[in-house]
């Protein structure tokens, strides 16, 4: 699949691959029908990553031990752009939110674009170390 | 007696090794389980302000006369009672309660319920067969964790007789049994008497609010190990069998061809075999496994070398599940299983660890918590998500090492003793809504769970009007299963003796009004009685809305007495177990006043009033979807960013207390409403002690 995002500079790519610390964490919701809904921070755009989940509705309405791995792709956007500084991202992001569809549509086009950026950032870094 | 008791409550004191037994009729009018407890806690401890770890605490473990029975999402459950050891900043006599075949067993066995009172000299177990009762010397037994605890006592009960034949009785056909021991255990982190200590029975069933296990360690009582080979007699068996069929129509039993995409609004409906136990290893699969005569099997039993954790199912598996994908790229590996088996073993709390971890973490980013700061710990955040996180965690709170010396005594003593309480409770970090007790569900938005929680001694863990459950539908792009015009009607009728509709209405006045006392109040009874004293399962019922039912219309109201009527031989109507409900509700309100409680106690945690959400870059625009009634009209809206008004609450609180019949200056009961559920014994005593309501 071709890339949709420009490169990032090495400067970029070290600060979308590290840690931004506690008080810019984004926080997402943990949500389980049993368990409740569990604010769980987030401090890199690998956590972020890793956090995003949600099956289909099939599955969420007939079983509830079913979780969901909540973001608010606005508030994702807005934190890319405000403490990651990619407004290329952030852009990208709201592009896919502004199709206007539901979580459980947009949530895995939202992370597929994060895991693209995180790869773009790896090979940014291993080229920058050579 | 009526159908399903066995007439006798097994009385065990471990100080002067008595074992004397309690008539079970004496406490019929409470129907079972919790209320039983309750009263006899009320009857064998004079002084209710002991401590949790005082010899004279007395724990009751109880069955209801549905135990052991054909009743569906009932059978299993075991209620525990006693002054708990978790309660913050006062020991609450509180309750846990756990699933499994312990109080089925129990009733084979001959008992309706165990009472343990005093302390053995040197540890011991209970060995319970038939009637035949003896203290064993825990020698062996003790240091074990709760799986190998168990197995070693099935190994002295049945020594080579396992999986065969067991004779226990003398009779040809009710003197045996090819049944192993249910036994209740506790893990090492009980034994060292830390608050967060969970009673586990079999796998993946656990008492763990409360601190029980801690209690259990204070008595030097291990476990406790039942083997029965009667039965239990049923009123009528006919109706018993009628019902469980009628019951089949609202569960996917009497639909297998048509499956309802609305199945997790009606708990009673959701299926087995679906049980995702909060997230699956990739690639792997679980066979559901279930409580005695359970539909649902809502737990998992996972193949050999998976892991471990066999028979979890909820949030046993939640607290490590989010940081061991995260750490792995958002695939779930079976090292989850593991850590999940790790925390079952030692016989923790998922609700501390699974808070606990969230709050070191958020320490740790600040600076707070790390090698050389000042919560100094070389705990390794670094390795978070991994199983050596997970190790290295439960190792110190088990035994009391680095940090965990603090975290074994609970997160809200581990907060003060690390001068972190005021400040982490009210930015929310360290989100204990009331009592000391994590937050669950959250008292801002569905407030109910709150105040339930704030009026009685522990997060209620009461699962019957969680809205989240409507608004799962709503990020996957779905529609709610009834319109929310329909859902008030529903319940309107559902929710005898108010049968208001306002009562679901959950919008920013919705929630200070009296109809949201009302909606308190039902919930409060209901869940007393039916819940907890006749042991309907949290996982199965209340059933409100139902995919299957007419006009969506599901089986509480209808349900509840015509199982405990075709067991009992009664005729009890639901409105009269409500009541029922009440009486225990209040009983269990005049113990908390004894202990201490006021009106000005009640007050939730700093956050709950001034953080609209947790801070971060959040909105929470979807998920706090609820039913609220404005312009006219019943929707569902985001309520998201609420927060409590600190005025509006005490205003809420008075209400409620004027429903209850209770003074509204102190929240105590009156003499009159006392008298009018038959507690004037209770009356007295709180007259005695300067605490009967005006």
């Amino acid at each position: 699949m071709a890339a949709i995002l420009s490169e990032p500079t090495p400067e970029l790519a070290a600060r979308l691959m590290g840690d931004v610390g506690f008080e810019k964490r984004l926080t997402g919701l943990k949500m389980a029908s049993m368990g409740g809904p569990n604010p769980c921070p987030l401090h890199s755009l690998a956590e972020v990553v890793g956090f995003i989940h949600i099956g289909d509705y099939e599955t969420a309405m007939r079983d509830m031990h079913a979780t969901v791995g909540y973001i608010d792709p606005s508030a994702l956007a807005r934190w890319v752009a405000e403490v990651l500084e990619d407004e290329e991202l952030a852009t990208a992001i709201l592009e896919r939110e502004a199709a206007g569809e539901n979580y459980g549509a947009v949530a895995m086009p939202i992370k597929e674009l994060l895991l693209e950026r995180i790869t773009q950032c790896r090979a940014v870094l291993v080229s920058a170390e050579r | 007696m009526a159908g399903g008791y066995k007439g006798k409550i097994l009385r065990i004191n471990l100080t002067t090794k008595e074992v004397s037994t309690l008539d079970t009729a004496k406490y019929e009018e409470y129907g079972g389980g919790h209320g039983m407890g309750s009263a006899i806690f009320w009857d064998l401890v004079p002084d209710k302000t002991i401590k949790a770890y005082d010899p004279g605490n007395v724990i009751t473990i109880m069955a209801s006369p549905l135990s052991g029975t054909l009743v569906p999402g009932c059978s299993g459950r075991t209620e525990v009672q006693g002054i708990g050891s978790q309660g913050y900043p006062v020991e609450w006599f509180t309750r846990s309660n756990f699933g499994g075949r312990f109080s089925g067993t129990m009733k084979f066995a001959g008992w309706d319920g165990i009472v343990i009172e005093g302390k053995a000299e040197k540890p011991v177990w209970v060995d319970i067969r038939n009637d035949n009762v003896k203290i064993q010397d825990a020698t062996g037994v003790w240091g074990l964790d709760t799986q190998e605890a168990q197995e070693e006592i099935w190994r002295r009960v049945q020594s080579d007789t396992i999986g065969n034949w067991s004779s226990i009785g003398s009779a040809r056909d009710s003197g045996r049994t090819t049944q192993r021991p249910a036994v209740l255990t506790m893990g090492p982190v009980g034994e060292s008497l830390s608050r967060t200590a969970a009673l586990i029975h079999d796998s993946g069933n656990g008492a763990g609010q409360g601190g029980f296990g801690g209690v259990f360690g204070s008595k030097n009582l291990k476990a406790i190990s039942v083997m029965g080979s009667g039965s239990v007699p049923i009123a009528d068996p006919k109706a018993l069998m009628d019902a469980r069929l009628w019951s089949y129509q609202y569960g996917v039993a009497g639909h297998p061809d048509d499956l309802s995409s609305a199945g997790a609004v009606s708990m009673f409906v959701n299926p087995p075999g679906n049980q995702a136990g909060s997230g699956k290893p990739v690639g792997m699969s679980g066979i559901p496994m279930g409580c005695m005569a359970c539909h649902r099997n809502c737990r998992l039993r996972w193949p050999d070398g998976a892991g471990g954790s066999n028979g979890s199912g909820c949030v046993d598996y939640l607290w490590y599940n989010s940081h061991e994908k995260a750490a792995n790229g958002g695939v779930q590996t079976p090292a989850m299983l593991a850590a999940t088996d790790l925390m079952q073993r030692a016989g923790i709390n998922a609700y501390m660890l699974e808070a606990g971890i969230l709050w070191l973490v958020a320490l740790n980013k600040l600076g707070i918590c790390g090698p050389g700061k000042q919560i100094d710990t070389d705990l390794p955040f670094d390795q978070l998500g991994q199983l050596s996180f997970a190790k290295a965690l439960i190792d110190k709170w088990v035994n009391k090492k680095d940090i965990g010396a603090q975290l074994h005594e609970g997160l809200a003593r581990a907060a003060v003793a690390w001068g972190r309480y005021d400040e982490d409770t009210a930015s929310g970090i360290l989100p204990l809504q009331a009592w000391g007790y994590p937050q669950h569900y959250d008292a801002r938005t569905e407030v109910e769970w709150g105040y339930g929680t704030l009026l009685g001694d522990r997060d209620i863990n009461e699962h019957d009007f969680n809205w989240m459950r409507w608004t799962m539908a709503a990020v996957n792009g779905g529609t709610p299963p009834c319109s929310p015009q329909v859902l008030s009607e529903i319940m309107a009728e559902k929710l005898t003796p108010y049968n208001d509709p306002m009562m679901i209405d959950h919008s920013d006045e919705g929630i200070y009004s009296e109809s949201m006392a009302k909606l308190v109040a039902w919930h409060r009874h209901y869940t007393r009685y039916y819940k907890q004293s006749l042991g309907f399962c949290d996982w199965a019922w209340g059933d409100y809305v139902n995919p299957y039912g007419p006009e969506l219309r599901g089986m509480t109201g209808e349900g509840e007495p015509k199982f405990f009527n075709a067991v009992t031989g009664k005729s009890q109507t639901f409105a009269e177990g409500m009541e029922i409900g009440r009486k225990i509700w209040n009983l269990d309100r005049a113990i908390l006043i004894l202990q201490g409680r006021n009106r000005d106690m009640e007050v939730y945690t700093e956050y709950n009033y001034t953080q609209p959400a947790v801070p971060g870059y959040t909105t929470y625009e979807v998920p706090y979807g609820a039913v609220v009634f404005e312009n006219g009209e019943f929707k569902y809206k985001s309520v998201a960013g609420r927060i409590l008004d600190r005025a509006k609450v005490e205003e809420w609180k008075t209400k409620f207390f004027a429903l209850e019949g209770w003074d509204t200056k102190t929240g105590w009961p009156t003499r009159d409403t006392l008298s009018k559920l038959g507690l004037d014994h209770v009356a007295d005593e709180l007259e005695k002690n300067k605490k009967l309501g005006g």
